[in-house]
């Protein structure tokens, strides 16, 4: 169980990632660990089965561009992906909240 | 191309067993660059470049648990599919071939019952050239048509070349007949053994001569040599075998005979 929910937090990642533009995977990585300043860390050839999985799903489409002298293999969210990104960041909130709750506010922001 | 790289993508590539050829090479080049760009970050932060690249190869995990993970995002079902599509190509392939060859006869076949003057034999000099037309219902489909039908002198250059090679008789003047023999059906093949079996004759029952002939399964050509007399008014077709009988004449024009 505590595997899957790992896999799917990485979906859910990837899926963010993607929505601010298209990127090849040692991009993804490193644009990962810059956005959640190093918290995340995952073995980087995990990446590669949870991308065919969601071009799979036709979440998600590769496609080969040049870029600094090499081909590279980009992929680019679809509008299927951007549901499902939507739909998996509102039930991550889901979650996010009733953890809240049962730490009784504890992670809530000051003020709030 | 740095070794551990190549030996981490043949590790993970050899698990991902349901993937097509191309896709592993695929699979291979994207772990391959993923690793010479981690590599080539931490040469920039002053490892030297065999630590990067070891670096960069344990970073990606292990490459056969790396492996089953790709492999489960690969279905069977594709694979199977993929090689049943090839296979189903050169199948297709074979098969447009065939036709293809089919469609060659079908060519002669309908060239023979339309322009049979046009066929194999039309540039021989041993044919004949004036125009008739006279078709008889063969077996099995056949059709014999009788094309072209001249009387010839004995004299002229090229028959007395022809005698000298084929033991022509004797004979004054001979009926020159050119015809073909081709299936109703245009895909049909023309018996192999029909023109064996044909017997065109004159009035007194003399055999017919061959001059020439040709062809392929499509249609056959032949020109005959069947000696003649003068003012004799036609020649007998008959064929007999395999329970059909066929027996025609065909009229000789005098007209414009010397």
């Amino acid at each position: 169980m505590e595997n899957r929910q790992t896999l799917e937090h990485a979906t859910l990642l990837l899926l963010k990632l993607l929505q601010s533009g298209d990127m090849y995977g040692y991009q993804m990585i490193t644009e990962l660990e810059r956005r959640s300043d190093s918290t995340f860390h995952m073995k980087e050839g995990t990446l590669y089965p949870i991308l065919k999985k969601l071009e799979n799903e036709d979440c998600v489409r590769s496609y080969a561009q040049e870029a600094d002298g090499r081909t590279r293999k980009y992929y680019r969210l679809t509008d299927k992906g951007l549901a499902r990104l939507a739909r998996e960041t509102a039930q991550w909130q889901a979650y996010e909240r009733g953890i809240d709750r049962v730490l009784g506010g504890a992670l809530a922001p000051a003020g709030a | 191309m740095n070794v551990r790289f190549d030996g981490f993508c043949d590790e993970v590539c050899a698990r991902v067993k349901h993937a097509t050829p191309e896709e592993r090479t695929d699979i291979a080049r994207e772990l391959t660059d993923h690793m010479a760009d981690h590599a080539e970050a931490l040469q920039a932060l002053g490892r030297s470049p065999e630590e990067a690249a070891s670096a960069a190869v344990a970073a990606m995990g292990d490459p056969a648990e790396l492996g089953e993970a790709l492999n489960r995002q690969y279905p069977l079902l594709w694979l199977v599919l993929s090689r049943a599509a090839a296979v189903l190509i050169v199948v297709l392939a074979l098969q447009l071939l065939g036709c293809l060859y089919g469609f060659h006869y079908a060519a002669e076949n309908l060239r023979a019952r339309w322009f049979p003057a046009s066929g194999s034999l039309s540039q021989q000099d041993d044919s004949a050239h004036t125009p008739v037309d006279y078709r008889f219902q063969g077996p099995g489909g056949d059709v014999i048509y009788i094309y072209a039908l001249d009387i010839v002198d004995m004299e002229s250059a090229e028959l007395r070349e022809l005698r000298a090679h084929s033991a022509t008789p004797e004979g004054s003047r001979y009926a020159l007949v050119s015809y073909c023999s081709y299936d109703r059906n245009p895909f049909g093949y023309s018996s192999q053994l029909l023109h064996g079996r044909l017997s065109l004759t004159n009035g007194r029952g003399d055999s017919r001569f061959r001059a020439s002939g040709g062809g392929n399964a499509g249609a056959k050509y032949e020109s005959l040599l069947i000696p003649v007399e003068d003012g004799e008014p036609c020649l007998y077709l008959d064929y007999s075998g395999y329970g059909f009988e066929l027996h025609g004449t065909i009229p000789l024009d005098w007209e414009g005979v010397a």
